[in-house]
């Protein structure tokens, strides 16, 4: 009885249902390209303000080490004799290690290319203001520092770090990557024996050879300063300039080949359960060209798209090539544009 | 996420998620609330796309900003909602933009709270009246449910699909898809019932 009761409320029900959605009809549609422009604005804000999160991990990196440090500095006490003169040598030899623990690191190692034993670090490896880092003959290292930007190191390079965001390049060239972090405070200064350069919020590259000083912008701005005048190079601008000032300004596309160097050592990308669309972002940004979709229903099918696998060790062409494949997206490349289709 | 979870568990664990920087709980995030918080405004601002775009691009960057002081006291939804009307206010003095409509009657406090219980399992009894009204109201309690049970209800109701078919769009088995469709309906009619018990002149022709 109870049974048949609820069958027929439960009927009731149903039939109430279909006639109030029926009434109601469907809710409007929103169209797919504002969904698609409030998303990027949205999430680039969300990517902002959980940028310290990024800086968290390097610090939890850091933190380790410190801690590290320390086992080794107590294992070091005991093996020693307690005697006040053997502390005293102790003190004094730690005093002059290079890397002193109480001060923070400004980033970790995120890839080397190149044998770690004969770059002298290893994917990880946290460092710290005073260290020099080298590279030699197809040797290439890059750093992730704690306000998110990327700093790449090419071969035949030696690069000195003074501080959080200051180095001095002290031969061979620097790749600096500032720009999806733009809220950060001031900018990276890479000092060289021929002037300062100051970056706004960009990609740029700097060779110094101890004659010329050779500056190329993939993004943004950079300025130069020299102790006789000041330059300023923007996107798509290369600027080479000499001891006695003198410079040269010519084109150099963001996509030129020029870049490939930085681009084989920027940190490996982890697609796992990453969206299509912050591999897209990553891939087109790496080869210095535009994202373009061939329409706004492909581009929200790219944020709804999830990622397995691994793109380790790909440059960022290859990676594009290898994921695509294994997706129902296409790509061409056109006048600097990755055009996604289907 | 375990949608068997209350709803506002499962609004503190996402808050949480987007607050640490997890992208997928940013694009579920973003999916679940984008269409819902964007038809609630724009019956806010004249039916004006532009405007409603602009207000809640502004609700959600403040809310990214914001997620990691939410505390889950009220619904995620209830929340960008207070912050929506906010920003509808600003945004059309920024504008001079004279709003016409009357106060939306699930902007009233009675008929927020009973919304806010429409993912419970609370049970109250049902009316209607005047066609409109009724079709608005029904619009607007399918916005405050979770997004699945509106698309399963909508999938079911309106365009006549099948429980298998609801549950392949929804990237879940028959099973989940059927006991997802039960608790729909039954927060479908809470929602339903609480704006009737704001307003019990209308009634079903």
């Amino acid at each position: 009885m109870m049974d048949q009761e609820n069958n027929e409320q439960q009927e009731r029900d149903e039939e109430a249902l279909v006639r109030l959605m029926r009434i109601a009809g469907p809710r409007p549609d929103i169209s797919p390209s504002v969904e698609s422009r409030v998303y990027e604005r949205v999430l680039r804000e969300w990517q902002v303000s959980t940028a310290p999160a990024d800086s968290k991990r390097v610090y939890a990196n850091v933190q380790r080490s410190w801690r590290m440090a320390g086992v080794r500095r107590q294992l070091l006490r005991w093996a020693l004799p307690l005697a006040v003169a053997a502390s005293a040598v102790l003190v004094a030899v730690m005093m002059q290690q290079p890397v002193a623990p109480t001060v923070p690191a400004i980033g970790t190692v995120a890839r080397v290319v190149g044998l770690p034993a004969e770059v002298g670090v290893a994917n990880g490896d946290s460092v710290f203001p005073g260290a020099t880092l080298t590279t030699g003959d197809g040797q290439g290292l890059s750093l992730l520092l704690v306000g998110s930007e990327s700093v790449r190191l090419g071969s035949n390079s030696a690069l000195r770090i003074d501080e959080r965001a200051r180095f001095t390049l002290l031969k061979g060239r620097v790749y600096a990557d500032t720009g999806q972090f733009a809220y950060r405070n001031g900018g990276l200064q890479i000092d060289t024996g021929l002037g300062v350069v100051t970056d706004v919020g960009t990609q740029f590259a700097v060779e110094f050879d101890g004659d010329t000083l050779d500056v190329a912008v993939r993004e943004g701005r950079v300025d130069v300063r020299q102790d006789a005048g000041a330059f300023v190079a923007i996107a798509g601008e290369r600027l080479v300039v000499d001891e006695a000032g003198s410079a040269e300004l010519t084109e150099l596309a963001p996509h030129s080949i020029y870049w490939n160097w930085a681009a084989e050592l920027a940190p490996t990308f982890d697609i796992e359960n990453k969206s299509l669309m912050d591999f897209l972002d990553w891939a087109s940004r790496e080869a210095g060209m535009e994202l373009v979709f061939a329409s706004d229903e492909l581009r929200m099918a790219a944020m709804r798209t999830e990622l397995h696998g691994s793109v380790e060790d790909f440059g960022p062409i290859e990676a594009l090539e290898s994921v695509l494949a294994t997706t129902a997206f296409k790509y061409r490349i056109e006048d600097g544009k990755v055009v996604i289709e289907r | 996420m375990n949608d068997r979870q209350p709803q506002i568990v499962q609004d503190r664990d996402l808050a949480r998620r987007v607050a640490a920087g997890e992208k997928d709980a940013f694009d579920l995030f973003f999916h679940e609330y984008f269409p819902r918080l964007f038809r609630f405004t724009l019956t806010r601002v004249n039916n004006n796309p532009d405007l409603a775009e602009e207000v809640v691009q502004r609700t959600m960057c403040i809310v990214v900003r914001k997620m990691g002081t939410y505390r889950g006291e009220a619904l995620l939804f209830t929340w960008l909602c207070q912050i929506c009307r906010n920003e509808v206010t600003a945004v059309c003095r920024q504008r001079r933009v004279e709003l016409t409509d009357d106060l939306p009657i699930e902007d009233h406090p009675a008929v927020q709270a009973a919304l806010e219980s429409v993912a419970t399992d609370e049970h109250r009894p049902e009316g209607a009246h005047r066609r409109e009204e009724i079709a608005h109201f029904v619009r607007t309690t399918l916005d405050y449910l979770p997004a699945k049970y509106a698309t399963a209800l909508e999938m079911k109701y309106m365009q006549g699909n099948s429980v298998a078919e609801i549950g392949a769009a929804l990237g879940i088995g028959t099973k989940a898809a059927e006991s997802l469709l039960t608790r729909a309906r039954v927060a479908f009619k809470d929602g339903f019932r609480s704006l009737w018990d704001f307003e019990p002149g209308f009634i079903v022709d």
